[in-house]
Formats: C-alpha cells, sequence, structure tokens
C-alpha cells in the first residue's frame, strides 16, 4: 500500500462516480473524469516518473507531476498576529428563546461590553492591520444578538470608520443577527454594514416553531420584515436556515419560497448542532444523506433564481487550513474582555479539552499570549489524521475544531463528512458543467455511497480502494 | 430650563448615506447638506435616537475628545443645524432634573 509517509506531498485525488473517475486535484487546478484504466496509467506514470503514451492523459500527467504548475499547500499560519478580521460579541444577551440555540443565557446575567473596551479593541486591531501594510479590514459582529447592545455597534462602526479613513483605508462589517430590530435599525444596518447574515428558518411555521420570543410569541413577522427591507438595501443579504430532521425534506419548497419574497445574495442552510435545549425539545439533526440530497435540489432552486447556495464547508474555491476563525488569528472579544479564538462559549471549548483563550483587553490595548497564539495556530487540518486522505481537506480543513471532532483513522467518516462530501462532489461536477452527470450519480444512493465512503481519495492509493 | 429639549430632525428633511457621508435634503426648499466626518456621525446619532449626553459619551470615544470638547463640538453643530433650519428644537415639560435630549 501507498502510505502517507511516503508521498507526503499528494494532493491528487481519484473519487468513483458512477462507472467514471473523477480526478481532483485542486491544488493544482484540475478536475477530470476518466475511466478506471486511465486512473491506474496517471497513477503509475507519477509512481514511475514515466510518460504515457496517450497525450492528452500525458498532459494531465505532466500537470500533475510538475510541482511549478501547483499551488503551495496551505500552511498554518506563522510570524506576527495579524487578524483578518475582528470579531466582536457586543453581549452574550438574545431577545429570542430560540428551542435550539446553546448559546442561551438568562437574561440577568446579560453582560454588555464596556464602551471604553470596544474602543481599545477596535483602536488596537486598526493599528496593527495598519502597522501591517493592510488597507481593507474587517469586523465581524456575533452575539448573543449584536443589537440588544447597538451602543457598542454604534460605536465601533463609527469608530472604526473614522480611524481606517486616518489610515487611508476602510472597513467592512458583517453581522449575524436574528433580524428582530426596529425598522429605523434596519435602514441603518442595510445604510452601514456591507454583509448582514438573518436568521430566518423558513415560512412562519418553521420559524416561529423554531425561534420564539421568551414569552413563546414567534419572532417570524420581525425577521421576515427586516428580510424584506435588507433585501431592497445595499447591504449582501445572507439568509441562514437551521435544518433539522423535521425540515430537511422542505429545503427545496423554503429555497423557493426564499427567492419568491426576498432578494437575498446567497441563502445558506446548516444542520441543527445538537444542544442541551434543542434534546429537551426533540428537535434532531437530519439525517446527512438527506440532508445532501435536498439541499443539492435547494441550490439548484436557489441558482435558477441567481442565489448563491451557500454550505461552507463545500467551498471549493476555498484552500486553506482551518474551516473557522480558529487558527486564523483572528481576534474576538467578548463582553468581558476576553480575547480568543472562537466565538463559541468557553464552556464548550472546555469541553472538549480545548482552551481558546488568546489574551485580553486590558490597559488600553490587546494583549496576547504567544503560547496561546501558537496552540489556537496548531488547530489546523494538518494535525486532523481523519483529513489526511480525504479529497475535502483543503475546502473543509476538517470543519469546526469544537463541534466536530472525530477522533477516528483517515477515512472513518462521520455525519458531518458524509454530507460535506456529497455536497463537495456535486459543487466540482457542476464547476465543471457535468450538470446531468451529476444528477444521475445523486439518483443512486449505492453510486454515492461508493463515491463517499471510500477510505482514501488518494490517486496512489486506487489499487486498494475497492 | 426646567424641560427637555429636544432636537429633531426637520419633518421637511430627507437623507441618505453610505460609508463617507450623509447627503440631507428639504425636499420643501431644495436646500441639501453634505455631512462629513464629525457631522455625519452626530447626524447617525442623532437620528437613530440617542439622549445628548450619550452622543457626548459616544463622540468622545470615537473622535478622543475630552467630555467638555464633545459637549462643544455637540452644542455648536445644533446650534448652526437649528439656524439652518436642518433640525429643530422644542422643550418639552418635564419633572425633575432639566437634560438635553435627542429626537427623531
Amino acid at each position: 500500500m501507498h502510505t502517507l509517509e511516503r508521498y507526503p506531498d499528494s494532493n491528487i485525488f481519484a473519487i468513483p462516480i458512477l462507472s467514471k473517475f473523477l480526478l481532483y486535484a485542486p491544488l493544482h487546478h484540475l478536475a477530470a473524469l476518466v475511466d478506471l484504466t486511465a486512473a491506474r496509467r496517471l497513477r503509475d506514470s507519477l509512481l514511475a516518473g514515466a510518460p504515457i503514451a496517450h497525450e492528452p492523459l500525458n498532459d494531465i500527467a505532466r500537470l500533475l507531476a510538475s510541482d511549478a504548475e501547483a499551488e503551495r499547500a496551505p500552511s498554518p499560519k506563522r510570524g506576527d498576529f495579524i487578524p483578518p478580521f475582528l470579531g466582536l460579541l457586543p453581549t452574550r444577551g438574545c431577545n429570542l428563546a430560540c428551542q435550539y440555540c446553546g448559546f442561551l443565557t438568562p437574561q440577568e446575567s446579560w453582560q454588555v461590553m464596556d464602551l471604553e473596551l470596544a474602543r481599545d479593541a477596535v483602536n488596537w486591531y486598526v493599528d496593527v492591520t495598519s502597522r501591517a501594510g493592510l488597507q481593507h479590514v474587517e469586523i465581524h459582529y456575533f452575539g448573543g444578538e449584536p443589537f440588544c447592545a447597538e451602543e457598542v455597534v454604534d460605536l465601533t462602526v463609527h469608530l472604526a470608520r473614522t480611524r481606517a479613513a486616518e489610515a487611508g483605508g476602510t472597513v467592512r462589517f458583517e453581522v449575524t443577527t436574528n433580524g428582530t430590530f426596529s425598522e429605523k435599525r434596519c435602514r441603518w444596518a442595510a445604510d452601514h454594514l456591507d454583509t448582514i447574515v438573518l436568521s430566518l428558518d423558513g415560512p412562519a411555521d418553521v420559524h416561529d416553531h423554531h425561534r420564539p420570543y421568551p414569552d413563546g410569541r414567534g419572532s417570524f413577522e420581525a425577521a421576515a420584515r427586516s428580510a424584506r427591507i435588507l433585501s431592497e438595501g445595499s447591504a449582501d443579504l445572507f439568509l441562514r436556515a437551521c435544518v433539522t430532521s423535521e425540515t430537511v425534506e422542505r429545503l427545496p419548497q423554503i429555497a423557493a419560497w426564499f427567492c419568491e419574497h426576498f432578494r437575498p445574495r446567497g441563502v445558506c442552510f446548516e444542520p441543527l448542532q445538537p444542544s442541551a435545549p434543542s434534546r429537551t425539545v426533540q428537535l434532531e439533526p437530519p439525517d446527512p444523506w438527506a440532508f445532501a440530497h435536498n439541499f443539492i435540489q435547494a441550490a439548484r432552486v436557489l441558482e435558477s433564481h441567481g442565489v448563491e447556495p451557500v454550505y461552507a464547508a463545500a467551498d471549493i474555491q476555498a484552500r486553506r487550513v482551518t474551516f473557522c476563525p480558529a487558527g486564523q488569528d483572528v481576534a474576538i472579544v467578548s463582553p468581558d474582555g476576553t480575547v480568543s479564538a472562537c466565538y463559541l462559549l468557553q464552556r464548550d471549548w472546555e469541553a472538549r479539552g480545548l482552551d481558546l483563550r488568546l489574551g485580553r483587553v486590558a490597559d488600553g490595548t490587546v494583549q496576547l499570549k504567544a503560547d496561546a497564539v501558537a496552540s489556537a495556530r496548531d488547530l489546523n487540518v494538518h494535525n486532523k489524521p481523519l483529513c489526511a486522505r480525504c479529497f475535502c481537506k483543503w475546502h473543509c480543513a476538517g470543519g469546526c475544531h469544537v463541534n466536530h471532532t472525530p477522533a477516528g483513522p483517515p477515512g472513518d467518516y462521520d455525519r458531518l463528512c458524509v454530507q460535506t462530501r456529497i455536497i463537495t462532489l456535486r459543487n466540482v461536477l457542476k464547476a465543471m458543467d457535468q450538470h446531468d452527470l451529476a444528477w444521475a450519480w445523486l439518483q443512486e444512493r449505492e453510486a454515492v455511497a461508493r463515491s463517499v465512503c471510500q477510505p482514501s481519495d488518494l490517486l496512489l492509493d486506487l489499487e486498494e480502494t475497492p | 430650563m426646567n424641560g427637555t429639549l429636544i432636537y429633531r430632525c426637520t419633518p421637511s428633511i430627507a437623507w441618505v448615506r453610505d460609508a463617507s457621508q450623509t447627503l440631507a435634503v428639504n425636499e420643501e426648499t431644495g436646500q441639501s447638506w453634505t455631512l462629513r466626518g464629525v457631522e455625519a456621525v452626530v447626524w447617525d446619532l442623532l437620528t437613530a435616537g440617542y439622549a445628548y449626553h450619550r452622543i457626548v459619551t459616544l463622540l468622545a470615544l470615537i473622535f478622543s475628545l475630552s467630555a467638555a470638547e464633545a459637549e462643544q463640538t455637540l452644542a455648536s453643530l445644533l446650534r448652526r443645524w437649528q439656524e439652518t433650519d436642518l433640525v429643530r428644537v422644542s422643550e418639552e415639560a418635564k419633572d425633575g432634573e432639566s437634560d438635553h435630549q435627542c429626537s427623531v
């Protein structure tokens, strides 16, 4: 068997698609459909370093054998800590009581970020990025619900814009919100922010069931009104819908409904992340096969309306070593001044044995711990054995470091891997304009299973692949 | 003064804003204003409904001003806007201590 130790740089994959093989080399920017004989000849040519007496195949072999033709494999961050974006959590509090939300905080313990602390964090970020010569910087707001602490949002938007302009740069602002703010605030967001990720799980029956106010009233009316207003604004609107076992079969209809009623730039369907509250009300994540199948059908609906379907882990344009802020040197500032690598709750990291605190906002600046930064940078796909032979590894990079932590060997795929591999394959075939093949493949569960469940995708392991 | 001063955007004023400026137009007279920098920030906070003292606090933090400087900046701006009928001020009777409040 050809081992990764013998071929540590192997980034050339072969995945069965019905009677063909998808030859996929993302770092070489190559995707091709070949038959088994051609795949074996390519493998043998690469192993022997010998040409193939068949010109089109030999062209592929030459390209794959050439380091000069390939991107360098993504590598973890090194050197100075320069955040690609600053994450601000104005508050952990929220005005909704979503049935599945693991962030729920009792109202009496809501902490709102101190304005001086917010100022210090923004000033530090603009200074660091300015010294590094970055012209364009980003601030992302997470929660809780950021607009439950709108003074922090107002301050930091104006401060960052003012400071960035002084340095000759610009700032992009992105917010993840439940959309239940006032109409005036909604119009403000449409004017001032660049990207708005609005949680809307579907029509009223779905949304109100999932996302009530604490008194039990549904929040659909407010969220849908915001979605309508934001549809008319200049900010990019992304609708984000949480998908459960109850709603997964409705994804294509929900996608169509979104397109009929709003004008989002994209729609993101995310499978439910189980939490204590979701278990209490017996909301379950969708079956991964059903999710992938229905996501792809929904994607076709969205694409037919010019709307981008988003399943971030299957972004084939991405080349990365980490899926999320952790490991990218993102600095996320909590209301209490903790600076961390992740916006999830500290108790959730700790449950996985992780400490993702990077430092604190103190004495007018951000004080980072070098060892904590180094530990966060170690959270990357190079250190995930499961991903070593997977064709998705540079796209999904192993997913969330907190919520996706399978410890198995290469190929021991779990539910997240299954849906990610199916959707990624579809995205590659779509990029090749192989729409009919993708659809035919998707209709044959056994064929999809052959593609998704093979333990190694490496071309060099082809002979051992059943 | 025993009441609360309420600064309100003149009803016939419409405005549009982007990342760098706000353009305000009096739809009755055609007079227009281009607001940038501190003026745009104050207009934004004023129309968001912040109270006078909160605008002072936010201005001080955004532009690294002392509270007195921020208050002076705001007072001067509101006076000028009042003179050009960009905002109108009224006094509302209120029990207790007097205050300035901006609202729209």
